[in-house]
């Protein structure tokens, strides 16, 4: 067995020293399952998530994991996960596109049924014509499960937040599985410079009795309304246990967000706080928009970043407090529907400021001059063509 | 060491009233699980029932130990993830026929061909109790359901040789008419290392008019008693299997109950274990050799 030493999860999260490598977004995916002490992994491959879960079979033949197993679809892998989790493991997956759309079967019940798993969502597109290209609507599936969903912007990303949310997932005040999500390929399949934690050092292992509700299943809601006949026959005890659970996950899912500041440096980034335009974005298409402001910068423009890594839960506040004067609200995003600027406008008084432009979908790269355009139209600059080099 | 109490089957049992309609099989089913239960000695703590849902599916409920109620055919994936996590708990899936043969049906090949090791009691009313009588895949032809007013059309699904063509490594029917053979065949297939799947006939009195306590009565016969002793012989078993259904179609045709299949082979764990020793897992080891060998490495 690799020998490696269990330290405090502040420690490894925080203060441990950190080594610079070049490596794809799966790498870095598998690099944090390799650090987070992880009982068991089951997956079902599809691309581009198989990468991913083959890096983390290797794990387990390296004895970094104690089981590995390959389910038969999905809604058997995300079951087996629940299973898993309730067993007592510390349980990681990965999926992508239709293959999340298939799990969200079992994986809409996992915040109910209280199972802190971690799941890669390496994004592709769902809908028709078929393709396995990045696109990121699936992530807009995941968004009403209850679930912590932080999205990744850079292989760092992938590291940081997949190996933080092993412990942030058990934190007995939170208990809910966490969805790391980034573009396939775009980042999975693309190398970046990644600070990791010495390979010799992984989190302590789960302490299943740490939890915050018993294990019996007939002694918790999920199954009570089902078990006795005043509960089941009785509609509005039936309602009423159902909104006080579905209350305490969505509560428990807020009370993640100071761990996220904690461990994930806060759920934005800002650039720029005082700018006149914000481009906001998520994932990917924050990297792009990193490049574009850093364009805006360099031509003189008030232009600013609001980068959310947090998409469940949302950074409500946050995001209303960064644009609170912004003159225009830029969301350039990878999928036809829009998700992240309908939640922006969702949450900030002046909404009719947001442009929930550039979209870019089927697995289109996202180049900086449709940023820059909606830049320059939003200052009101006039310009032919806009080519930068 | 403390000494443990005896348990009786009473004390397998939740403090929950069953829900179920008077007269309905399933009462039996959990009767024989508790006396199996207990007569096997093993603890309520060390046991983990796993269902879907369905009337069936309610039964981990009226019982003590720890259970997963999940979704609609999914008992089987998360009791091999319970299992897989804790290989030490005894993994019960308790679920009914439209449960496990109809919306569940594609996770029994792939747990009985791993040979996993939990136990399937599938409780087979031929119907859709919970949903209120509509017909279910193991429906005879011609029965009437909510949905199926003038019968069923379609063929049945023989869940006896399903499960033995996916290499289930124990294959048992039982009957919820018989308190006796059921229980006895629930033990010898929680005993059963490996994967091990019992339908059990548990008649709904409520929706089912054909298939009811009544018809079973007389026509259930032991096939271990009669003749069938070879039980790891995989052709004997699927000839008899194929008798399963006879009675659907001729009047004098049985119901085979009994063990129709039953061998030892490596677990899905064993074989886990058994690579895990080859290979000593090592940080230094290059997974290309797992490529390279599976090549030549018997399968
Ligand atoms: C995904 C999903 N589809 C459909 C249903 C509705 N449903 C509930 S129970 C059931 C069939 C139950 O039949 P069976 O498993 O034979 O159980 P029984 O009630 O007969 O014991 C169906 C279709 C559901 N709960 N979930
Ligand atoms: S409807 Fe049928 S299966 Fe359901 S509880 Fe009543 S008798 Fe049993
Ligand atoms: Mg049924």
């Amino acid at each position: 067995m690799p020998e490696q030493k269990v330290v405090e999860t502040d420690y490894l999260l925080l203060e441990a020293p950190r080594e610079r490598k070049f490596i794809t977004g799966s790498q870095a995916m598998a690099e944090a399952v390799k650090r987070a002490n992880v009982d068991i992994a089951i997956a079902y491959p599809i691309t581009p998530q198989s990468e991913t879960m083959h890096l983390v079979g290797d794990l387990w033949a390296q004895g970094y994991l104690k089981d590995y197993y390959r389910a038969e679809e999905e809604y058997g892998a995300m079951s087996a996960i629940a299973g898993a989790v309730r067993g007592g493991a510390r349980a990681f997956t990965a999926t992508s596109g239709p293959g999340l759309l298939r799990g969200l079967e079992a994986i809409a019940s996992w915040p109910g049924h209280r199972i802190p798993a971690v799941l890669g969502v390496l994004t592709r597109v769902v809908n028709a014509p078929l393709s396995i290209q990045p696109d990121n609507v699936e992530i807009s599936y995941l968004m009403n499960c209850g679930m912590v969903v932080l999205h990744a912007e850079n292989q760092q990303d992938v590291f940081d937040f997949t190996l933080a949310s092993f412990a942030i997932s058990e934190m007995v005040d939170v208990y809910l599985p966490i969805a790391v999500c980034t573009e396939g390929f775009f980042v999975t399949h693309a190398k970046g410079y990644v600070n990791m934690t010495p390979e010799d050092m992984k989190l302590p292992p789960r302490d299943p009795y740490k939890a915050p509700v018993p294990p019996t299943d007939c002694e918790i809601p999920p199954a009570r309304i089902q078990r006795d006949a005043p509960v089941q026959k009785s509609n509005f005890m039936s309602y009423l246990i159902h909104q006080v659970w579905q209350q305490e996950v969505w509560s428990s899912n807020m009370r993640a967000m100071k761990y996220i500041y904690k461990y994930l440096n806060g759920p934005i980034e800002v650039i720029n706080p005082d700018a006149e335009v914000f481009v906001a974005a998520s994932g990917c298409a924050a990297a792009q928009a990193r490049e574009a402001v850093r364009y805006a910068q360099m031509e003189g423009l008030n232009v600013g970043l609001l980068k959310i890594k947090s998409i469940v839960p949302f950074p409500s506040k946050e995001v209303r407090e960064t644009l609170k004067n912004a003159k225009a609200i830029i969301v350039p995003e990878h999928n036809i529907v829009g998700w992240l600027a309908k939640e922006i406008k969702a949450n900030i008084p002046n909404s009719d400021n947001v442009i929930g432009r550039p979209r870019v979908y089927g697995g289109m790269t996202l180049p900086v001059e449709l940023i820059m355009d909606e830049i320059y139209a939003a200052l009101g600059i006039k310009k032919d063509k806009t080519v930068l080099v | 060491m403390e000494q443990m109490l005896e348990l009786q089957p009473a004390d397998y049992r939740s403090d929950i009233e069953p829900t179920w309609c008077p007269g309905c099989g399933d009462f039996g089913v959990i009767s024989a699980i508790t006396k199996a239960l207990s007569e096997l000695k093993i603890r309520p703590e060390n046991v983990v029932s796993v269902s879907g849902i369905g009337c069936s599916s309610r039964a981990p409920l009226f019982l003590k130990n720890y259970s997963m109620h999940v979704l609609h055919g999914r008992a089987i994936p998360t009791a091999i993830g319970v299992k897989l996590a804790n290989p030490n708990l005894t993994v019960l899936v308790e679920a009914g026929d439209g449960d496990l043969f109809s919306i569940g049906s594609g996770h029994n090949p792939h747990a009985a061909r791993r040979n996993i090791d939990i136990t399937v009691l599938c409780m087979d009313n031929q119907v859709y109790g919970l949903t209120k009588n509509q017909i279910s895949p193991t429906s005879r032809e011609g029965l009437y359901g909510s949905l199926t007013p003038f019968g069923s059309i379609d063929k049945p699904v023989n869940p006896i040789s399903y499960m033995l063509t996916f290499g289930a490594t124990f294959v048992a029917q039982t009957y919820a008419g018989n308190l006796k053979h059921m229980s006895d065949i629930i033990k010898q297939a929680i005993s059963h290392r490996g994967f091990s799947f019992v339908n059990i006939i548990s008649p709904c009195p409520t929706y089912n008019k054909v298939d009811t306590f009544k018809y079973y009565k007389d026509k259930t016969i032991d096939i271990n008693e009669n003749g069938h002793k070879e039980i790891d012989n995989l052709q004997k078993a699927l000839e008899l299997a194929m008798k399963d259904l006879e009675h659907y179609y001729s009047e004098s045709a049985k119901v085979p109950i009994g063990i129709f299949y039953k061998k030892e082979e490596p677990t899905y764990q064993d074989r886990v274990n058994e690579i895990k020793q080859r290979y000593k897992a090592s940080k230094d080891i290059n997974p290309q050799i797992f490529i390279d060998e599976c090549k030549v490495l018997p399968v």
